[in-house]
């Protein structure tokens, strides 16, 4: 079936399987890998990306369900070949390990961001629940995103 | 390739018209969150997917009169947030704001928790409490409503008919005298994104002339393969005067009555704990004005 939709601001339109994922349509169909699987069923949150402005897990919207919407990875968060501030907050705090939860991580803060701009350490820790770091790194992750708010969304 | 045929109806008489269609293969879509699970986990390849989160004019929490109308395609994280959830029925904020990870809860909605219909389901033992019913849409284009506790009949099953879909929950509009909590102990080495392990909504009447609970619900959760009215719980509540002691008789009652429905099972035996603890936490906070 025909899937029209918005992802990173580019109108995309493409014939998926119903039982095709948006995890599947961006990975295996428009070559965005950046977005990672870990666990397929909503614990992990590694396939976060942000649809219609709110986080959801990639893994549990059918491609189809995207219809219409619009679709941010972390593909789209560099503007103008500049890293997104929480990116470089990310790598500047040392937030990021193996970096395998880093891509769900960073869409999860920013839905949180675009939502909250000045968010409390409580508002953080809940809105990056649903990720996973395996690496165990979450004080610093805390922290990034914590640099990049008080910033005013900036972060050199 | 799959077999499966997906239809995303625009408006209410478009479903109802795919529900005509409906057959033993047909499976409902709303926000997707345990749907796409179990047809991975189960390899379903093919049927027909009914997506109702692009019917229109779903979306809305309203107050009609004396019912709170909630839509179906209301996400918990709407819920969670909406001024007439959180300041009406405050549990049901409650329990919305503590349903899974923020992902799960901007996609998942009642209408998916009420029709898989588990045991640790979050929403149907505070829907219970609240004395919610549920809009029902067939494919003849007619609608009905039924109590929650007539659609949720067993772990996994429900009234619900192959050509029925949840169009809305109701609940009535609470007395100004009402006072809500909910609370749940979950699983696992997580403080959020648990299952619950037990839960309890309380939602009682508070005469603050008298100083008594005139009326109260307690509803567990996750102890029992349905959610149930602790009765005598319910009980020793009314016509008290909410103290520390009763608090503590309250906590014991809801312990004897987990322990009836776990039926001895070791697994369960926490579960002993962890309601006493619930009930001792959410009768501070509903009375801590007053005690």
């Amino acid at each position: 079936m025909l899937l029209e939709f918005k992802v990173n601001g580019i109108a995309r339109s493409l014939e998926v399987d119903p039982a095709q994922r948006l995890i599947d349509v961006l990975r295996d169909q428009l070559d965005l890998t950046g977005t990672k699987e870990g666990c397929g069923e909503g614990e992990c949150g590694a396939c976060t990306v942000i649809m219609g402005g709110r986080a959801v897990n990639a893994c549990l919207v059918l491609g189809l369900q995207a219809q219409g919407q619009e679709v941010v990875t972390i593909e789209g968060l560099a503007q103008d070949g500049q890293l997104d501030p929480l990116q470089k907050a990310f790598m500047a705090e040392g937030a990021i390990q193996c970096g395998f939860c880093s891509p769900g991580m960073l869409m999860s803060s920013k839905a949180l961001l675009l939502r909250h701009p000045h968010p409390s350490e409580e508002q953080i820790r809940s809105a990056i629940a649903g990720n996973l770091c395996r690496c165990t790194g979450y004080q610093k992750i805390v922290k990034a995103v914590q640099a990049v708010a008080q910033a005013g969304g900036r972060h050199e | 390739m799959s077999n499966f045929v997906f239809q995303a109806p625009a408006t209410v008489a478009e479903l109802a018209g795919c529900l005509a269609e409906a057959g033993p293969g047909t499976r409902l879509l709303g926000g997707g969150t345990d749907l796409i699970i179990q047809l991975r986990e189960r390899g379903i390849q093919d049927g027909t997917l009914i997506d109702l989160t692009r019917v229109a004019g779903l979306d809305t929490i309203t107050l009609d009169g004396d019912t709170i109308k909630i839509g179906a395609n209301v996400t918990y994280t709407d819920l969670a947030e909406h001024p007439l959830i959180t300041g009406l029925v405050p549990c049901l904020g409650e329990m919305a704001s503590q349903v899974g990870s923020l992902q799960i809860r901007n996609s998942a909605r009642l209408p998916g928790n009420i029709a898989n219909a588990s045991p640790a389901g979050d929403s149907i033992a505070t829907l219970m409490a609240l004395e919610a019913s549920v809009l029902i849409l067939n494919g003849r284009g007619e609608t009905c409503t039924r109590t929650i506790e007539a659609v949720v009949t067993g772990i996994g099953k429900t009234s619900l008919a192959p050509d029925e879909a949840i169009l809305a929950v109701h609940l009535p509009r609470p007395r100004a005298t009402q006072r809500s909590r909910y609370g749940k102990f979950g699983m696992g080495a997580r403080s959020q994104v648990v299952i619950a392990n037990v839960s309890l909504t309380l939602v009682v009447d508070y005469d603050p002339g008298r100083g008594l609970i005139t009326g109260a619900q307690a509803v567990l959760g996750s102890a029992a393969p349905l959610a149930y009215h602790a009765r005598q719980a319910e009980a020793l509540l009314t016509g008290r005067r909410p103290t520390p002691e009763l608090a503590r008789e309250l906590a014991e009652t809801l312990r004897r009555e987990v322990e009836t429905s776990i039926k001895g099972i070791a697994m369960f035996m926490h579960k002993l704990n962890d309601i006493q603890g619930l009930a001792l936490d959410l009768f501070a906070h509903l009375f801590r004005d007053v005690m």
